[in-house]
């Protein structure tokens, strides 16, 4: 018998259908992964089921879960099932705790509402389900705040949180999405064991079709409000039937088409360097131990040296924290320099309190989040005409639009569209106005930081397709910054690893990614969950 | 928590001194010889010498200042100019109806104002909500003398439940005292409250939003249980700065209502001693309420804290 049916289940908020129909059977100890991208309604399903649909929604169809149609339960009765028969871990770890409890409270707390434990057997399970989530007491106290832990460790309390009262159903909504490969690899580990050890059923949520096949039994997989595949992990991913799946799968493992620069040849190695960084040292002022003494300092970045050639993508990767975005800053000039210094051509880019324009234009940036790095309040046509001003000479208006409207194109936009406000497009839009914005003043160097971690799979494969015909013709470097290692495998010609503020390897990617010198570099490597891997030993 | 504590200590003296070398030397300057307004137009040069010696107006002003403060530090605030009078009496009779006023006034005030808030928030466009909101922008758009007037007529004159003003002292009983502070408490809460609610309000909506509401749901808490437990808590920092300004704010700024109930508070003391320049009192009284004011300020930092760990700075 199921654990879990979903019969014709529809969600609509607000008049708006956003799940059609959507039919599912679980069975007790199964691990289901749901694939979709954003809009697609996995989120939305995984709500629906625990009865937590936002307001102003109404759910038709049945949900029964363990022989009960739970979807027509009151409130306080489904709040005896949820924490205690369905657990539910969630996407932001940073966001998903009460900052002002401990961990300890937190996970005592769901203890205390569903059994009839006194509080000290409940903080002594809650402490066991800790360590059964890998905190461990002596080096991580229940006493501790969640500020004080990092993603990873925040999101094993989420999951103690969720397990401690060894849930019949556990529901994990995109549960390392937030998270870097290495730590995302210990949190799908440990998600499976707690999951094998207690024959728990698992509905598993991502994005990412790699995260998912590593994990699950089997696999649906939804677009729109709708289920358009169901099936086998194994079977589905080998032979998709439906359409959209393919696209899905061929639009993971994109490889955009770029003119890669001749490597061999020795005229490359003569040719004169766009970017030159030596010996750069960044530091941030560390809180005073007292009054008088001088504020220790933290070494973001420590003592990098790199170069980036005219027309050559360079990948730079790391997990949070290894100092990327602090490199980054520091070449746009946002941030100060300690010692050490970066070139453009033979422009010196830090060191100086300010960048002076022009070498300023030639170097642009994009961001990941392409709707928070715009002014909501100013329409396109002012948001891409931005950089102008770096231009150094006034410039009249007819020429500003001419520009905007050319830019706008060059991305694949319609002139008309300057008219808008950016609220009005699409995550893949924006960041194509974000490129836009980039390449208004024709620069040599752009930096796209994580600028397609947010993206959905298909949209992320026009986006680097984009890249990289903007690249061939106009003759663009990229500096490529991601925590995603597929898709810098497929996009740049050389890669750096960056840890603890420094670059522990630096090689061409083709070599970096077969024969990685550093341990570093493979323990990196190893964390990247593959589709192409998990398909080819499933078949085997 | 210690080391933050002893921080936030250390900033609170130094505004100490710099808010009394600012109020002595405004002063200094303002025109006006209190030795002759005191004795007149009519007074003899020797006889205005001989009392400017005695008030100790004659010394340099660095001079005066130091004197002025330590007799600040040991409770002796000098002698008024006008009723000839220990400041320091003067001031603490006052104190004794400001201070139970503006705790009486703030009381009421949270009291109103966080059943209000929560409601209104948890039920946010509801009917409850529109009325509450609608409420609140009446409480802030009615001025409060005016407000203080209607209560008079109601309660203290149609029903004789109360004085129409006056205050009979504590010795008359604390619940009489308490009797006739109560329609200008409520006078002074009802903005007071209006404000709050809103603060209230649009703050737990902001963290009802948060993703850990979202958790304490999925953990199988009711949607009350959830707003009480983890949202009230961390909606509480912008409430707490309401509350200490309005704290500081009742305490002196009551000067209106202290008139329309003839009550001899520190509102009225500052704004007669000013009328007559007895520059002594109001340096005295301006130099109490800073010392309210940063020592509220001092209050809610620490209860900030206490809320929020976040504040406290990292543990070794």
């Amino acid at each position: 018998m199921s654990l879990l049916s979903l019969r014709n289940l529809s969600v609509d908020i607000h008049q708006e259908s956003i799940l059609q129909d959507v039919n599912l059977e679980l069975a007790a100890g199964e691990v289901c992964g749901v694939i979709g991208e954003s809009g697609s309604g996995k989120s939305m399903t995984a709500l629906g089921i625990m009865g937590l649909l936002p307001h102003g929604s109404r759910c038709h169809g049945e949900v029964e879960f363990d022989g009960t149609l739970i979807n027509h339960l009151t409130d306080s009765e489904l709040c005896k099932i949820r924490g205690k028969e369905i657990g539910m871990i969630f996407q932001e770890p940073m966001t998903a705790l009460n900052p002002v409890h401990t961990i300890g409270e937190q996970v005592t707390e769901s203890i205390l509402l569903h059994t009839e434990l006194n509080r000290s057997d409940a903080t002594q399970l809650a402490a066991e389900t800790l360590e059964r989530c890998g905190l461990r007491r002596n080096t991580i106290p229940l006493h501790r705040y969640p500020h004080e832990l990092s993603g990873g460790q925040r999101q094993r309390v989420v999951i103690a949180i969720a397990v401690a009262l060894k849930p019949k159903l556990l529901i994990a909504d995109e549960p390392t999405t937030a998270l870097d490969v290495t730590t995302q690899r210990e949190i799908l580990e440990l998600l499976r064991e707690l999951q094998q050890s207690s024959g728990m059923t698992m509905i598993l949520i991502s994005h990412d079709l790699a995260v998912v096949a590593n994990v699950a039994d089997n696999v649906i997989i939804m677009k729109n409000g709708n289920v358009v595949e169901y099936g086998k992990t194994s079977a589905l991913f080998q032979a998709p039937q439906h359409d959209y799946t393919k696209k899905l799968i061929a639009a993971s493992n994109h490889i955009p088409h770029r003119i890669v620069l001749p490597w061999d040849s020795t005229e490359i190695n003569s040719a004169k360097k766009l970017l030159t960084v030596s010996n750069l040292v960044c530091e941030y002022p560390l809180p005073r131990r007292s009054l008088f003494s001088r504020a220790p300092v933290f070494r973001a970045v420590d003592n990098v040296s790199f170069h980036i050639y005219p027309g050559e993508n360079v990948g730079l990767v790391g997990e949070s924290g290894c100092g990327k975005s602090t490199l980054t800053r520091a070449l746009l000039g946002l941030m100060p320099v300690a010692s050490g210094n970066a070139y453009l051509e033979d422009k010196l880019l830090s060191g100086e309190k300010r960048l002076n324009k022009h070498t300023r234009k030639n170097i642009q940036v994009v961001f990941q989040d392409p709707y928070s790095s715009f002014n909501p309040r100013h329409r396109v046509r002012r948001l891409v005409a931005e950089p102008l001003y770096a231009e150094g000479k006034s410039i009249s208006s007819r020429e500003k639009n001419k520009r905007v409207e050319e830019a706008l194109e060059s991305v694949g936009l319609d002139t008309a569209d300057a008219e808008k406000y950016i609220h009005e497009f699409s995550g893949g839009q924006r960041q194509r106005i974000a490129i836009a914005r980039a390449l208004i003043i024709r620069p040599k160097l752009i930096i796209l930081d994580e600028a397609v971690s947010a993206l959905d799979v298909s949209i992320r494969a026009q986006v680097l397709d984009l890249l990289a015909e903007l690249g061939n013709t106009l003759k663009l470097s990229f500096l490529f910054i991601s925590h995603d290692l597929s898709v810098v495998k497929n996009v740049t010609d050389r890669v750096l690893v960056m840890h603890q503020g420094r670059i522990v390897e630096s090689a061409e990617t083709e070599i970096l990614f077969t024969a990685p010198k550093q341990d570093y570099t493979r323990r990196l490597l190893a964390a990247v969950p593959k589709l192409v891997t998990q398909l080819s030993s499933t078949a085997n | 928590m210690l080391r933050y504590f002893l921080l936030r200590l250390g900033s609170l003296i130094a505004t100490l001194v710099v808010a009394s070398l600012v109020i002595f030397f405004v002063l200094e300057v303002v025109p006006g010889d209190p030795a002759s307004y005191m004795l007149g137009i009519n007074a003899s040069e020797e006889t205005l010498q001989a009392l400017r010696q005695e008030l100790g107006l004659n010394l340099s002003p660095p001079l005066r200042y130091l004197s002025w403060i330590s007799g600040l530090v040991t409770g002796d605030f000098g002698t008024s100019y006008t009723y000839r009078t220990p400041v320091a009496g003067m001031i603490s009779d006052r104190l004794w109806i400001s201070l139970p006023l503006a705790i009486y006034a703030l009381l009421i005030s949270i009291v109103i104002a966080f059943p209000a808030g929560v409601f209104s928030a948890a039920r946010r466009g509801s009917g409850f909500d529109t009325g509450i909101m609608g409420a609140t922008q009446l409480g802030i758009a009615i001025p409060n003398f005016w407000f203080a007037m209607m209560l008079v007529f109601f309660f203290a004159i149609k029903l004789h439940w109360f004085s129409a003003g006056g205050f009979p002292g504590w010795d008359q009983g604390v619940l009489n005292g308490l009797k006739s502070l109560t329609l200008p408490a409520i006078a002074l809460a009802l903005p007071q409250a209006s404000i709050l609610a809103r603060v209230l309000r649009s703050s737990l909506l902001d963290v009802l939003n948060e993703d850990y509401l979202r958790t304490a749901r999925a953990k199988g808490l009711t949607r009350k249980q959830a707003i009480i437990r983890h949202a009230l808590r961390n909606a509480m920092i912008p409430v707490l700065t309401i509350i200490g300004l309005q704290f500081s704010f009742l305490l002196a700024g009551a000067i209106i209502i202290e008139n329309v109930f003839f009550l001899p508070g520190l509102g009225r003391l500052v704004f007669q001693s000013i009328a007559q320049r007895d520059l002594i009192v109001v340096e005295s009284v301006l130099m109490l309420l800073v010392f309210a004011v940063v020592m509220v300020t001092f209050a809610v930092d620490v209860m900030y804290a206490w809320v929020d760990p976040r504040m406290r700075g990292r543990r070794k």
